[in-house]
């Protein structure tokens, strides 16, 4: 009986000590960070890193990023097993901790871990993804993240060389693109090498076209036409593929209508005439989108489901366009040319269309517009406790070889310099384990170097045709607001009001098309219900952020 | 769980019963510590409701605003709208999804082959241990325009569409779904009950002639009367808790004038909108309910049966 009740005890004790050991946070990263000074010193000991840019030794730099949209093709799920980061670490000898939330789950993990106050060293993001937590301006008045601004000048020359000079674009431009309402840099996006045109557009299958002898369609009516025989006689139960926002990644779709629709973030839904912003769901010409779009559907033109879909294009999951169900969809250049090789099925033909409009020789105003840097950049936590070695860290990123490195992998193994310009080799171009080009460029490159160079894929002639003539001549852009500021105040209002209409809109914007809300009967409530969320309001908050951005204090 | 005997607990002497029940106490220590640890220091929290409150100006740092984030809810276009959805699942799942294991439970302790029985019971658990993930991307797929249901409706003569995406079905599927995946492992605490009923009650009710419903109805259920109040009450208590979970995994836009509920707006303001002061109110507004609910159900339990929780 006494032998028992000890072990009793022990048992409990163990227990105790255990539950003990699960409350209080371990700390891995003790015996992690021995291991990998050991690492650091063997590396630098191989790879030269410019003077300028010696780290101290063991240098870590925690990095917050979207997990990658895992390919098994292609097999790499995690950033710290890309050629080019691994380069990266090389040649500095500065080890990066990379924190990856699993793809399409950012929003949630962004607002987890600033709600968590255990920030790491730097995030790597879109910009809109700050939107929710009232933006960058707002996060630095907060004392979350660091504003750049001061570090510039003292430890980021290659970048500031970059920023302050005249270069491929107006220095100026570029400042105003990178700075706060405030006057402060939140973020530092990648430049682009040289101004992008508009890179998404619609396609069709042109195999499919071809066989039923049609013609390209032009007007809203072609496209019905063209729609209506890829259902009856293609058997495509979703011909026309749009996102569950009932528009596409901008909202081109609706743009011969004279609004943007929906898109694929709150603030696609917002454009601009002259200066002035109009909110789509308001304008008479969303209201007539959405009653074609609910005719379409009751037609059996577009995918039943569409609503549930998390894509922001179709071409995101290649299963789509190999079931041989859709017969047109948005697309990037980057993908729509290897639609067949992807997905293997012979004969498939996807080939680019202007804009849908009303009219024959109508003009749109809806586009990706020309881009000068990137929607996406560092973000430096205000719980970084080297900010000087990050900055320099990130400062190094600027330098021509890493540049080179993040758009193109390794020197010598998946790139070489041709004529003082670096060129992806046979590695990407033409894989040997039988990689796409854009897989093999997944698998060694990243998604932006410092510089962008958006022409690494090497396109073809006709490709960069489509960008450059097809889907940029008939459409100036003109409406799209391609930048605002907003204050931290106005920045939270805004986002706490649009949290609601988008919601609301969203929804409505569903039932409407899906015919469960009649166009005719209850567009008065829809509007009246988001105007009494304060959707006025918010308008006028853009309109602000809009007025304010070109006056911003440039240096 | 005790019967309210009020003389039962005169002059309770704790530190006597402690060194009495040295061990037992003992025992008690890590279920204290959790609930203290994981229970009562975050209660501390729900000062955010009363703040416009950013994770990083802390509780201290954050700007006081009150009532203002219940007055926003309460003003705010959704409020109507989510407390309906929430009565009206919580309703509908008491109604039907509470009595199910109960029904379930009576109906298996009158089947007599032992391993038809035990089969049943295993094939009906399984359900349970699916995870919801899983579980609700299942009932997505049979209910999506191409599902197996949607196909056997379509050739029953009903129309193409999506069930799942169709606000007029949501409920239904919800709650049907629901029971599939809760009915065997809900039944098993009924199980144990119905195995505690006294055999000799069963000949006693046989020789004075009754039938096996009349034997279910007299003795059977007065015999798990007790748990089957208990389990009541304790689901009063989390009355407009209705599991976000499987909302979460199983609405879409089209759907959400049902299906939205307290805890998914709260997911979507707190987590998606990053308002954290706001979804703290409209929670703990939410929590404050089900404590009175609780409360309420208990008393009224006491009075008309003589069985309470405490």
């Amino acid at each position: 009986m006494k032998g028992l009740k000890k072990i009793a005890c022990l048992l409990l004790a163990m227990l105790m000590i255990l539950s003990m050991a699960a409350c209080n946070p371990t700390n891995p990263t003790e015996k992690e960070t021995e291991k990998q000074t050991e690492k650091a010193t063997e590396k630098t000991d191989e790879t030269e890193a410019p003077t300028e840019y010696q780290f101290p030794e063991g240098a870590e730099i925690s990095i917050w990023m979207e997990g990658i949209n895992y390919d098994p093709q292609v097999g790499i799920s995690t950033r710290s097993e890309m050629l080019c980061w691994q380069t990266i670490e090389e040649m500095f000898g500065v080890k990066l901790n990379f924190i990856e939330p699993a793809y399409g789950t950012k929003a949630d993990a962004l607002s987890i871990l600033l709600a968590s106050n255990e920030l790491p060293d730097l995030f790597y993001t879109k910009k809109a993804d700050f939107d929710a937590h009232g933006g960058l301006d707002s996060l630095i008045e907060q004392g979350a993240i660091l504003d750049f601004g001061e570090y510039i000048d003292e430890y980021m020359p290659n970048y500031a060389s970059y920023l302050y000079q005249d270069g491929t674009f107006k220095s100026d431009d570029l400042q105003r693109a990178t700075m706060t309402a405030t006057g402060k840099i939140g973020m530092i996006s990648p430049i682009m090498k040289t101004e992008q045109g508009p890179w998404l557009g619609y396609v069709v299958r042109q195999d499919w076209l071809d066989e039923l002898g049609l013609e390209q369609p032009v007007t809203y009516d072609d496209w019905h036409e063209v729609l209506t025989a890829f259902k009856e006689q293609k058997g495509a139960t979703g011909a026309l593929w749009l996102n569950a926002r009932g528009s596409d990644q901008v909202g081109i779709f609706g743009a011969g209508y004279d609004i943007t629709g929906l898109g694929s973030t709150v603030a696609n839904a917002f454009f601009q005439k002259d200066g002035k912003v109009y909110y789509s769901c308001l304008e008479e010409g969303y209201k007539n989108y959405i009653a074609m779009l609910a005719q379409w559907y009751s037609e059996g033109l577009i995918d039943p489901d569409f609503y549930t879909s998390t894509l922001i294009r179709c071409e995101k999951d290649m299963s789509l366009i190999a079931s041989g169900k859709v017969g047109a969809c948005a697309s990037s250049i980057n993908y729509f040319p290897n639609y067949a090789t992807t997905t293997g099925v012979e004969g498939m033909n996807f080939q680019p269309v202007t804009y849908p409009v009303l009219e024959e020789g109508q003009t749109t105003h809806v586009r990706i517009v020309n881009t000068i840097i990137c929607d996406e950049g560092w973000v430096i936590s205000a719980d970084c406790e080297n900010v000087e070695m990050v900055c320099r860290w990130i400062d190094a990123l600027w330098t021509q070889e890493a540049i080179d490195v993040l758009n193109f992998g390794k020197e010598g193994v998946t790139y070489e310099i041709v004529n003082g310009e670096a060129q992806f080799n046979d590695m990407v171009m033409n894989n040997p384990d039988g990689l796409t080009k854009y897989q093999a460029r997944t698998k060694y490159a990243s998604t932006a170097g410092m510089v962008y160079d958006w022409m690494r894929d090497g396109f073809t002639e006709e490709v960069l045709n489509t960008q450059n003539h097809l889907w940029l001549d008939t459409n100036d852009g003109a409406y799209v607001i391609v930048n605002k500021s907003l204050t931290s105040e106005e920045g939270d209002e805004w986002s706490s009001i649009m949290a609601d209409v988008d919601t609301a809109a969203v929804e409505w914007t569903v039932k409407f098309i899906t015919g469960q809300k009649s166009v005719e009967d209850d567009w008065d409530e829809f509007i009246s219900i988001i105007k009494s969320m304060g959707i006025e309001r918010a308008i006028e908050i853009y309109q602000a952020g809009v007025d304010r951005y070109m006056t911003l204090p440039v240096k | 769980m005790k019967h309210t005997k009020k003389n039962a607990v005169e002059k309770f002497n704790l530190i006597r019963d402690i060194k009495k029940n040295k061990l037992l106490y003992l025992f008690m220590i890590p279920v204290i510590v959790y609930f203290i640890i994981f229970h009562y220091v975050p209660m501390a929290g729900i000062v955010v409701a009363f703040e416009k409150y950013f994770p990083r100006k802390g509780i201290f740092g954050s700007q006081w605003v009150w009532f203002k984030n219940f007055e926003n809810f309460f003003k705010g276009a959704y409020a109507g709208r989510v407390i309906k959805n929430t009565i009206i699942i919580s309703v509908l799942e008491i109604v039907f999804s509470f009595p199910a294991p109960i029904i379930f439970a009576l109906l298996l302790n009158e089947v007599k082959n032992a391993k038809f029985k035990k089969v049943v019971q295993t094939v009906s658990y399984m359900p349970h241990f699916i995870s919801s993930v899983v579980f609700c991307g299942l009932v997505a797929d049979f209910c999506s325009s191409r599902g197996f249901i949607t196909d056997f409706i379509v050739m029953l003569g009903g129309t193409r569409q999506s069930l799942i995406g169709n606000a007029d079905y949501f409920r239904t599927i919800y709650t049907i779904s629901g029971i599939w995946q809760t009915v065997g492992y809900g039944s098993i605490i009924y199980m144990a009950a119905l195995s505690g009923v006294d055999k000799e009650l069963y000949e006693a009710a046989m020789l004075d002639g009754a039938n096996r419903l009349q034997q279910t109805w007299h003795v059977t259920l007065p015999g798990i009367a007790n748990t089957i109040v208990m389990l009541f009450i304790l689901r009063m208590g989390s009355f407009l808790t209705v599991g976000s979970e499987k909302l979460l995994l199983l609405y879409a836009p089209s759907t959400y004038e049902v299906a939205d509920v307290i805890s998914t707006y709260v997911y979507r303001k707190g987590i998606l909108d990053a308002d954290f002061g706001y979804s703290t109110a409209v929670n703990l507004f939410n929590s404050v309910i089900n404590t009175a609910l609780l409360i309420l159900t208990n008393k009224i339990s006491r009075k008309v049966s003589d069985m309470s929780l405490f």
